[in-house]
């Protein structure tokens, strides 16, 4: 858990490392995915962003041993506030089960 | 989890935002779900926009309730009560918008097979009109204050008047992100509520393990003794539904003052 602090229309990297119960190290397969999703409680969200699949603008998360998650700059320009930055694993080899990784606290500021 | 506002906020103003354990976030969501419902049992409407459907009026007056005239309607007659009045007071504030509002003497509040039928709908413009006094930024009409006017006089025999209706706030409203309305003090209130609940329970946590900082400002062990904060005690000891009187002023301006006095 973690704050995240961007700017609107200001693109925004951070890493993301994935532990099971152990703490050991999640490191993803070609067949599994990795979404980031932010959003307010009961609102459509405001931007969804898959492994393996870019959007539009360029958003991404690139799997390894630490998920890189990027925000392009034209993706972030909805309303600055608090949002929601909800992390989910796709887990292919246990039948297929989206795993909640994590919840965090996301702070978008006019730039 | 509320619905009104997001846990992130209630998190950001605990402190916790950076690191947060599981179970302070479940204290979090569940402060934040009782906060709302202090709110909208406060407010006496839930401020979210939503289609309702409500059956009026809804409650039988008494006061000269045995004067009045015989009006027909269709083919019965039918009393109209001297209380009878040319405006409605909704229960959801504001009134974005009228689906469908029906007037049938024998609705029976909805009971009655074929009450509200199409033929006892009305028509918006010619048989009633809300009182709309603004225009929202997507420049729809808004009624703020819930009134529903009349050419003749509303029936007065309760579950007589169906109507379905859009009333409350958008979330871009509630967020004080909308450029004409500001509902902001309702999301404000809810997160400042949340905080306060929440708090009380990790203090309340705290006391269960020992003396820390909290409602106890001191204890001595022999001749045990101990002093507590009158402020802090008054608010971990208060219901947990209870509001903070700062967040009942900020609030004053959207209760629906017109059907809490009618009802």
């Amino acid at each position: 858990m973690s704050l995240l602090y961007a700017y609107k229309e200001t693109g925004y990297t951070t890493d993301i490392t994935i532990l099971d119960a152990d703490g050991d190290t999640i490191t993803p397969d070609s067949n599994d995915k990795v979404k980031a999703i932010i959003y307010r409680t009961g609102e459509t969200a405001k931007l969804t962003v898959t492994s393996g699949t870019p959007t539009t603008n360029g958003s991404s998360i690139t799997i390894g041993a630490v998920q890189r998650l990027r925000l392009d700059a034209s993706d972030l320009d909805f309303e600055a506030g608090v949002y929601t930055l909800e992390i989910l694993f796709y887990d292919y080899s246990d039948s297929q089960e989206l795993k909640m990784v994590s919840k965090q606290v996301f702070c978008l500021e006019d730039s | 989890m509320g619905n009104i506002t997001n846990v992130s906020s209630v998190l950001l103003d605990l402190g916790l935002s950076a690191s947060v354990t599981d179970e302070q976030r479940a204290i979090a969501n569940q402060a934040l779900k009782r906060a709302e419902s202090s709110v909208k049992r406060f407010l006496g409407y839930d401020p979210l926009q939503s289609t309702r459907t409500e059956y009026y009026p809804q409650m039988v007056s008494s006061l000269n309730a045995f004067s009045g005239i015989w009006d027909i309607s269709g083919d019965q007659a039918v009393f109209e009560s001297s209380t009878s009045a040319n405006e409605l007071q909704l229960k959801g504030l504001p009134i974005r918008s009228i689906t469908n509002l029906y007037i049938d003497h024998n609705g029976r509040n909805g009971t009655q097979t074929d009450s509200f039928s199409a033929s006892t709908e009305q028509t918006e413009g010619t048989d009633f009109w809300p009182n709309y006094d603004m225009i929202d930024s997507d420049g729809n009409k808004v009624c703020n204050d819930g009134l529903l006017k009349r050419a003749g006089a509303w029936p007065t025999n309760p579950g007589t008047i169906k109507i379905v209706y859009i009333s409350g706030y958008t979330r871009d409203e509630l967020h004080g992100q909308d450029s004409v309305i500001d509902a902001g003090l309702i999301a404000e209130v809810i997160v400042d509520e949340a905080v306060q609940k929440a708090k009380s329970v990790f203090v309340k946590m705290k006391q269960s393990v020992g003396f820390v900082a909290g409602p106890l400002t001191s204890e001595r062990m022999g001749d045990y003794s101990y002093t507590l904060a009158a402020s802090a005690v008054d608010r971990l000891f208060s219901g947990v539904n209870d509001m903070l009187p700062s967040s009942k002023d900020k609030l004053r301006d959207f209760i629906n003052y017109g059907y809490s006095l009618n009802s």
